[in-house]
């Protein structure tokens, strides 16, 4: 901090502050008030108790676990699509983002499909190794990871390979002619260009596995995987005791935004070169590798996903039926374009908050910034969904505006991933850019639309994307202010299945992977980018 | 181009906005808030609600609120200030919270309703609906029926249920009551003994009846009624509820006026109506048993068995509630 900023970029930026603070602060200053309440006792009775600790301790390691898993994965793979051209490439990262539009219900029934004790690939194996039993795959610690390395696995693929394929690829050649060898290479040169994307989605994944809880007790399988966001749901919900659950939702946000300020600690990132990495074209070798890598990434992330769209053509006797599709239809139609509404719009809006707070947090060099605008993630969605509550309740809304608080919820909801995504663009800016510019006489404001937002257009395009499947995904928050006046299709697909018709939801799940896959497919295919040139 | 086509999109976005937002409430007419079983696309207001309005003449502003406890905390938030007349769908775990927001009501209707239901002798929370915890079985499965509740921990069923967690699921904390009801202080080792049985103890009952339907495991915690989806979509008797001699855990839900509404007389007749006109769609929306004798159920609820004996868990003192889940949790987890 403490750099001279021009004005414009904090004006620019104001709006998406203001917009964070009413709408994050305000619930959050209800869940710390009653959390605080009593001199403070509810939140003096979390820390006082000692099961708070080894519930926490559960919850860092998995989270953690489950980060490193992904990211690690991801690495080799961003290496080589963010060096290669090939057949399918762009489909496979148009793909790549698919699978957290799912509402966690489906991912869950997704994963049982395929994995379970009677799924497919258990059949698969039967039938071709003729087991007597079932591998095991599910309900172990194991297969908590495994979800979540599937779910998240995505976030790091994609956010590495964009900072890397903005990276130019002339130190490494300079690195190579001096004669270090790839590694070193690798470790003095090409990692910190991309450090930054790497430990904002190592964090992004944090936080999301942080939180995360029907994953955890089904796909765990045993009463001793217990998180924290299952402990302040099980105090609203079973126990009704709000107080106590505020008590520990501001000391999770508090461990979470500790750990948050950590990772942004002490990140330095490297100024970009001028040129952008030109791809090559896979040949030999290099081919062979690409059919190996996409196959990889295919068989990971395809069948689970597969399995509910297969699901939604078979009925539990075994039968084709489109059945359950007209039901569904007819049912979602309404819904369908709701949601595709609500997404697209918060989408944006998160795209381009996020796009102009990293730009003023860039210039800044402000830490802060970012740091709060993640905060929604790092509260957690029971911690958020109560703070809401509570506000639209003490602000009396109008009916009408209902709509409107909505939108603006999941474009909170959404907007740490979007900044989270900008951010590593932001920061590549190089000075000397906008700086030529103004030599020239560009007005401020032209620099930044003319020479900043189209370098950050990669960045914002992930952004759109990442942002517009998790609004299409969102239920919490929805259900909470929209008093069922809104139904969108996570909405209606719960409902369904509250209704036992698991084939219908099934069929409104694909519906949600189509809208979604649509999106991405424009954006992926749509524009042309410029590089950090 | 691009951004002209974003722009486009965006506005387009936004004229569709006001549509999503159903009719804005009226001033005069009765509010209720309902759980969004009641409320949601699938339940019952949408055909019961008109047929009240056009019966009495009294405009109904419905409000969704979530789940029982979702709509308690709405109410206690509100405070003097809610415009909730009526509240709709807090089941009988939850009454002690609600009894403080709500004015008795002796309905004639009361009379058809047996008094093993009516678990609140104020009348402060009438009963509408009810229904039993029960397992479910997979009767193509090639198991041997549990026959009583005792069975289900013998070892040939290792891996073969799905039971759901009393620390996240109503349904979940059902079952560790019906254990309680059953074995008192004895309560844990029925659950040890469950230890090697259970495939996965899950957060809630829609990921465990999806397990069961996609056939991880042949036994589910659920409902009695459950077997009469399956009778009435899939034409199959399959899927079998299991009544254990030892009896069951009851899930009783009920409605209630609000204290100082001035719509008293719209809100009683809301309430008649509830025990009358509106039962059966009620029932069968909820997959739940009517509370009043007077209404004839339609053929599928043959295979939603009635227990002989039930249990109440408003029968469990509060302090019991919490020391009870601590040592579930203390024992399972390790």
């Amino acid at each position: 901090m403490g750099r001279k900023v021009p004005g414009s970029y904090g004006l620019r930026a104001l709006p998406a502050i203001i917009l964070m603070a009413a709408l994050f602060l305000v619930p959050a200053a209800f869940v710390f008030s009653t959390a605080l309440r009593d001199n403070a006792a509810p939140l003096l009775a979390t820390i006082r108790d000692g099961r708070t600790y080894s519930v926490l301790l559960f919850t860092l390691w998995q989270a953690f676990l489950s980060a490193l898993a992904s990211t690690a994965i991801a690495l080799p793979f961003a290496a080589f699509f963010a060096n290669y051209s090939f057949p399918l490439r762009k489909a496979v990262l148009a793909l790549a983002a698919l699978s957290f539009t799912m509402p966690t219900i489906l991912t869950v029934l997704g994963f049982v499909i395929w994995y379970g004790n009677n799924g497919y690939l258990n059949s698969m194996l039967k039938a071709v190794f003729g087991l007597a039993g079932p591998v095991r795959i599910l309900y172990s610690f194991k297969a908590i990871i495994l979800a979540h390395t599937y779910l998240n696995f995505p976030i790091a693929f994609l956010l590495i390979t964009s900072a890397w394929q903005s990276s130019a690829s002339i130190e490494e050649k300079a690195s190579y002619m001096l004669g270090k060898g790839r590694l070193r290479t690798f470790i003095s040169v090409t990692l910190p260009s991309i450090w930054g994307s790497i430990s904002s989605s190592f964090s992004m994944i944090f936080l999301f596995c942080f939180s995360s809880f029907m994953i955890v007790m089904v796909l765990g399988g045993h009463p001793r995987y217990y998180m924290l966001e299952t402990e302040i749901y099980r105090r609203v919900y079973i126990d009704a005791d709000i107080p106590s659950a505020a008590g520990l939702a501001v000391f999770t946000s508090v461990v979470t935004s500790a750990l948050l300020a950590l990772a942004s600690w002490g990140r330095k990132e490297k100024k970009a070169h001028r040129s952008r990495r030109e791809l090559r074209k896979a040949r030999g070798p290099a081919l062979a590798m690409a059919i190996i890598m996409v196959l990889l990434i295919l068989c990971f992330l395809l069948p689970p996903t597969l399995s509910i769209i297969a699901r939604s053509l078979i009925s539990k006797s075994g039968d084709f039926s489109i059945g359950p599709w007209k039901k569904a239809l007819e049912a979602g139609s309404g819904a369908i374009a709701t949601s595709f509404a609500i997404a697209a719009i918060a989408a944006l809006l998160a795209s381009s908050m996020a796009s102009s707070i990293s730009l003023y947090a860039a210039k800044s060099g402000s830490r802060l910034l970012p740091l709060l605008s993640s905060l929604p993630l790092a509260a957690g969605s029971v911690t958020i969904g109560l703070g809401l509550l509570a506000a639209s309740t003490a602000l009396d809304l109008a009916p009408a505006l209902r709509p409107l608080v909505v939108l603006l919820s999941h474009t909170i909801i959404v907007l740490p991933f979007s900044v989270r995504t900008v951010m590593p663009g932001a920061m590549k800016i190089p000075e000397r850019l906008p700086a030529a510019a103004a030599v020239l006489g560009a007005p401020e404001r032209k620099i930044i639309s003319k020479v900043e937002k189209p370098l950050l257009r990669p960045y914002r395009k992930r952004a759109f994307c990442f942002a517009f499947a998790l609004s299409l995904g969102e239920v919490n928050a929805t259900m909470m202010i929209s008093l069922g006046r809104i139904t969108t299709l996570p909405v209606l697909i719960y409902d369904m299945i509250n209704h036992y018709d698991y084939q219908g939801a099934a069929a409104l799940g694909t519906v949600l992977l189509l809208e979604a896959l649509a999106v991405f497919t424009i954006a992926e295919w749509g524009g042309k980018d410029h590089g950090i040139s | 181009m691009k951004r002209r086509i974003a722009l486009a999109a965006l506005i387009a976005a936004i004229a569709a906005l006001p549509a999503m937002a159903q009719a804005a409430a009226e001033e005069d007419a009765l509010t209720v808030y309902a759980y969004d079983s009641f409320s949601g696309e699938w339940g019952p207001a949408g055909d019961l609600i008109p047929l009240f309005e056009e019966k009495t003449g009294i405009k109904v502003n419905l409000v969704g609120g979530g789940d029982a406890v979702e709509m308690l905390s709405r109410i206690e938030l509100e405070g003097d200030r809610t415009e909730a007349d009526v509240i709709l769908g807090i089941s009988d775990d939850f009454a002690y919270r609600a009894y403080p927001y709500l004015e008795a009501y002796d309905s004639p209707y009361l009379d058809d309703v047996p008094d093993e239901l009516e678990f609140d002798p104020e009348h402060r929370l009438i009963p509408f609906d009810y229904g039993a915890f029960a397992f479910v079985y997979d009767s193509e499965s090639g198991i041997r029926k549990p026959d009583s509740l005792e069975d289900l921990t013998s070892p040939e069923y290792e891996g073969k249920a799905i039971l759901i967690d009393p620390r996240t699921s109503s349904v979940g904390l059902g079952l560790l009551f019906w254990t309680y009801n059953l074995y008192g202080e004895d309560f844990l080792s029925w659950w040890l003994g469950m230890k090697e049985n259970a495939l996965t103890i899950t957060d809630g009952w829609s990921s465990a009846y999806g397990l069961f339907t996609e056939g991880e495991a042949p036994i589910v915690l659920s409902y009695t009624t459950s077997p009469v989806y399956h009778v009435m979509n899939e034409d199959t008797t399959r899927y079998q509820a299991i009544i254990f001699p030892e009896g069951h855990e009851a899930t009783i839900e009920g409605m209630g006026i609000i204290k100082g509404t001035d719509k008293r007389a719209e809100a009683e007749a809301f309430i008649d109506f509830m025990l009358t006109d509106g039962q059966l769609e009620t029932a069968i929306a909820n997959s739940m048993y009517p509370v009043s004798s007077a209404v004839q159920l339609p053929e599928a609820f043959e295979y939603a068995p009635k227990p002989g004996i039930l249990y109440q868990s408003s029968g469990i003192a509060l302090g019991d509630r919490e020391r009870i889940i601590d040592e579930w949790t203390e024992e399972m987890s390790r």
